[in-house]
This record gives C-alpha cells, structure tokens and sequence, in this order.
C-alpha cells in the first residue's frame, strides 16, 4: 500500500473518530421497575412500561497511539506515545458514552480503575523515550496515576505519581498535567484508538 | 491537485463532523410477556399482560370485561388476588400488593404486584413462568393459567435521536 493510501486510511479512521467494538453480557439485564407504582389508567392493554436504567459496568482494553505537542518543563515541544491500557469502570447511563457535559463517542467510563503500559515515540521536550506501566484511577474528568518509567539506553528508571485533568472532543485530546515534584504540564493533540469492550448492566 | 483536493474536502468533512451528536444507544431490557393476553372465561374477556418487569419483580394487570347481566346465564367474575400465585421455579409468588385499578370503557382492572429477585432469576435462566389468576364465577371458584415468558423484544440498539434515548 503506497503512503499515500495509508495516509487516506488513516484520515478516514481520524474522521469516524475512535473505533471500537462492544460485546454485551447478559448479566445482571433487567432494568429497574417501579413495581409500587401502579400503571397508568389509559395503559394500552398488553403494552407496558419501560424500566428504569440502572446503568452498566464495563472493562475494556484498549490500544492507542497519540501525537501532539505540548508545554512541560518551562518549554514547548511535539511528543508521541504508543500504549495499551486495560480499565475498568461504570457509567450513569447504559450505553451512553457522553456522561460529561463534553464528552463524545469514545470509551469513558464515570469512574474507573485502570492500568497502561506505554513507550514514548517522541519523548516530550525532547528528553529520553521511556517505557511506563502505570496504575490509573479517575472520575469524571480528572484522575490520578501511579507508575514507573524505564529509559532503555541508561537503563535508569523512575517512579512519578501525578494528576490530571482530560477532555476529549472526537479524536482530538487535551490534557493538564500536574507531577508530583515537578511542574504543570499542558499537552494536546489527536489520539487514535481502538476499544475493546466488555459492557453489562450493573 | 486532485490529492490536495480531496484532503481539503476530508479535512472539511472532519471539522464538521466534530459537532455532530455521537449516536446514543439503548439498552433492551428483558421483561416477561404472556403468551396470550386476552381469555374467554365464563363468557367474559379477561386480559392479563405484565405492565412492569425489572430486577425487583413483576406487576401484573388483569383486566376484566364482564358479561355478567342480570338476568343472563353466566354469573358477575371478580378476581381472588387472594388466592392467585405466581410460578417461578420452584417458588409460588403470592401478590405483595393489590391495586384497584380504574375501569377504561367499562372494564376493570387489578394491579398485581409480586415481589421477587428479579436479577437472580435472570441470571439463572429462568425464562418461564406460569401465573394461576384465582376467579370467581357466579359464585364458583375458577383458575385461569397463564403462562409467561421472560425475553428481549430487541437487540440493543443505538438512537440517533438523544430525546428518545432511553
């Protein structure tokens, strides 16, 4: 495939935003009816009553590929990132992906628990490309994480812990990071993925 | 030229599609449906449905049209909730709850409340019941079996229209 139909390729996937695939479990299906409530006088004989949605649970595994840029450490500067997380995690709504006020079409829980390992395909500002494993835990819009990063070529490694806040819009990311230990960090950029869902009611 | 062309119109297409509404999807809940809603019982029309299905039980309508006249042969039918039962498995289900209901174009209805774990009799497969509605006919003690089944009536789906989304 010449490069130019993979860059057409890729434009489209950009353009459907992110792709994934949800497979529903049976489990715990029933909704939440109000069974005291008596139905309604003019009930049409033989209709009946949509329960209520208890919302669902979901784990997920996902890998993504993000390129952007962004300001850490007193400079500007491009990063890219391969990694692949796993989470688990809630929504209010079944089905719903958009909770948040902004949110869009991609996988995102309420509130979930999660993990990632990752390698920095352009380090940002311009240090050493790492490898991270990471443990996550967010709700909402913002989160916390937990993890470890290797530099392959000295072989030195580090711990960090840090938060931060996130919105999507389609493919398109924005972050605010804080470090612990360091400083705010701003980056932004596009974010392909594909999710892998395991969805089923709560 | 072309290719530039056609990456203006996807890069445009791209932009516009940014503030489209991402498609909300529904989930199909399970509920239990009989198999017949409408009986002929001692001449009157007795129609039993479940208006309410969920994780707690289900509610059950019966509604009778009676052809009950005075003077006539066949006798006044009333409903013994007292004595009705819902089978589930092994379990017999008596009504929790009893709600007279209003009287649409002269039928009466009764609102039958039976209470029972409705997520674990999901999650266990029980897919069938069978409901024994007590009557009283002219008098003379009736039972009507009606068996119900627990299912979907669609996959779960995706609404393009948010106001709809359930």
């Amino acid at each position: 495939m010449r490069t130019s139909s993979l860059a057409r390729v890729a434009a489209v996937a950009l353009q459907v935003g992110c792709l994934g695939t949800v497979i529903h479990l049976d489990r715990n299906a029933p909704g939440s009816a109000a069974l005291e409530v008596p139905p309604p006088d003019d009930l049409p004989v033989g209709s009946a009553i949509d329960p209520a949605d208890p919302g669902e649970r979901l784990v997920a595994v996902v890998p993504e590929l993000t390129a952007g840029g962004g300001y850490w450490s007193g400079s500007w500067s491009a990063a890219s990132s391969a990694q692949l997380a796993f989470f688990y995690g809630d929504r209010l709504r079944s089905h719903y992906s958009d909770d948040l006020p902004f949110g869009d079409n991609r996988v995102a829980p309420f509130r979930s628990l999660g993990a990632a390992v990752g390698f920095d395909l352009l380090a940002p500002g311009g240090g050493t490309r790492r490898l991270t494993a990471s443990v996550r835990i967010a709700e909402a819009v913002g989160g916390a994480e937990l993890g470890w990063g290797l530099e392959p070529g000295p072989g030195e490694h580090s711990f960090f812990l840090g938060g931060y806040i996130a919105g999507w819009a389609r493919f398109f990311y924005v972050r605010l990071l804080y470090g612990l230990g360091r400083d705010f960090g701003f980056e932004s950029g596009v974010a392909l993925d594909y999710a892998l869902t395991w969805v089923w009611s709560k | 030229m072309r290719a530039k062309l056609q990456l203006a119109c996807l890069a445009a297409a791209a932009a516009a599609s940014l503030a489209t509404s991402a498609p909300r999807g529904f989930r199909s809940y399970p509920a239990w449906r009989p198999h017949q809603v409408n009986h002929v019982v001692g001449g009157s029309v007795v129609g039993v449905w479940a208006a309410r299905s969920g994780r707690e039980g289900v509610g059950i309508v019966v509604q009778v049209r009676q052809a009950y006249q005075p003077g006539a042969g066949e006798g006044m039918l009333v409903v013994d909730s007292a004595s009705t039962v819902l089978e589930l498995g092994r379990r017999r289900i008596r009504p929790g709850r009893v709600v007279p209901g209003p009287s649409p174009g002269g039928a009466s209805r009764t609102y039958l409340v039976f209470r029972f774990d409705g997520l674990g009799s999901w999650n266990a497969g029980e897919r069938s019941a069978r409901l024994r509605l007590a009557l009283v006919v002219g008098g003379a003690p009736r039972e009507l079996l009606v068996d119900l089944g627990q299912s979907r009536l669609s996959a779960h789906g995706t609404r393009t229209d948010p106001s709809v989304a359930r």
